[in-house]
This record gives structure tokens, sequence and C-alpha cells, in this order.
């Protein structure tokens, strides 16, 4: 539990560790019974036909990447270059899913939603992560003292 | 001028808009990932260096005799605690040799 606590917090990765969590969520949630892309405010991403396994599995998939190597981060040498990929896969997942969630309200004039500025500061924080990482590879990469 | 409503009242345009924008985000990510990989994070090495290059009136260099003052206390410590363990194992083996002597001869 002290392991857990001290790696969420160390080096500063924490943003790391939630917009991870995030897309984890977000994939285990669509991963539940029911068809949630048949909620209204999905209908964007339903006519591009995009289903709940869809986008359910590779999110599962990259969220549980990143944390796995936000956790055993340092004891393996690419986990850094690990970290980076997925920055830049969840800054694009964020971004994409932040104008999925505006279009409704620019195309059809629905009322605005809490969806768009979430997922577009989570895609920014991601972005910020892409460059913390990146600068991590570099780091992994020279030799110490 | 271009009509934007029209581009994204049509399916292909909305797919388009979507699809770009994705893009977008990933090569905009990609890009901060590796001007992060260029500029990187300071070693110590770096920061030993920039600390002896740097110019006088920064200060900077007053840093260098602080670092080797606190470099020689660690390595005191270090030395300290290195005794101590040499003291504990060597009060473990007494206290072994004390047991094994008085185990067989104390009358019970």
């Amino acid at each position: 539990m002290r392991r857990i606590s001290h790696a969420l917090v160390e080096h500063g990765r924490a943003t790391e560790w939630l917009t991870s969590g995030v897309l984890l969520t977000f994939g285990l949630t669509l991963a539940l019974p029911g068809d949630t892309m048949a909620a209204p405010t999905f209908h964007v991403l339903a006519g591009l036909g995009m289903d709940d396994a869809s986008l359910s599995a590779p999110l599962t998939l990259v969220g549980t990447s990143r944390l796995a190597a936000l956790y055993i981060n340092g004891s393996w040498k690419r986990s850094p270059m690990l970290r980076m990929v997925g920055a830049i896969i969840g800054a694009g997942v964020f971004g994409f899913l932040a104008v999925a969630f505006v279009l409704p309200m620019v195309v059809e004039g629905v009322p605005p939603s809490t969806g768009p500025g979430t997922y577009l500061v989570l895609a920014l924080f991601d972005a910020l992560a892409a460059h913390r990482s990146g600068a991590d590879v570099r780091l992994a990469a020279t030799p110490r003292l | 001028m271009f009509d934007w409503q029209q581009l994204l009242d049509s399916e292909t345009g909305q797919k388009l808009t979507l699809l770009g924008t994705a893009l977008g985000f990933v090569g905009g990510a990609a890009w901060i990932a590796f001007k992060g990989m260029v500029k990187g994070r300071p070693t110590s090495t770096a920061v030993a260096a920039a600390i002896a290059n740097a110019p006088p009136v920064c200060g900077a260099r007053d840093l260098g005799p602080v670092f080797e003052r606190v470099r020689a206390d660690v390595a005191e410590v270090r030395d300290d605690v290195q005794e101590v363990r040499k003291d504990i194992e060597h009060i473990r083996d007494l206290m072994i040799r004390i047991e094994d002597r008085t185990r067989g001869g104390m009358p019970r």
C-alpha cells in the first residue's frame, strides 16, 4: 500500500496517473453491461460505426499499459518510452472525445455539456505528460554518475 | 468564404473533423514529446557542469562548496553507520559465544 502511494506522488507523476486512470475507467465503463453508445450524447461516435467493444478494448489496453509502466517505472529501462507513447495516444483519445462531444452542440444546438472542457483539459495534461516522459526517455538513456 | 457549418452538417465532414482533431492532438503531443526528448531533464553531471561554468554574478558557484560539504557529511554519516554495523555484528558474535558456553555448563 505504501509502495502504491509512493509511486503515485513520486517525481510529480500524479497527473500521469490521473489521465491513465481516467482512460482505463472510460474503457471499463464501456465494457459494463448495457449499450453506452446508444445514449444520445454518444451518437456522434455511434455514427462513426463505433460500438462499446471497439472503444473499450483499446482504451482498457492503453490505460492498463500506462498504469503498469508508471508502477514499474525505473525497474525497466523502456518504461519511460511506454509512458511517452501512452501519453501521446491519450492526448489523441481525449482530444477526439472533446470534439466528439462538442459537435452536437455546434451542429444541433444541444445545450452545453461538461464533457468537452473536461476532456480538453485531460488532453492538454496528457500532452504535458508526453513532454515529461519524453524527458525521462532521454534521462534513462543517459549514463548517471 | 468557406462554409464550416455546411462541412459540419455532413456526415463525412463530421468524420473528417473528428479524425483531423485526433490526428492533430496525436501529432501535437508527439511534437511536444520530441521537444521533451531533445531538451530532457538535467542530469547530476549537467547540473555540476552548469554550476562550474556559471558566471560569477549568478552566484551559483557559491553552491559548489556547499555541495562538497554536504557530500562530505553524507560520507561521514555512512562511515559511522558502517562502524555501528560492525560493532553490532561483533556484539552478536560475543553473545552467541557466551550463550554457547553457558548452555552446557550451568547446573539446572
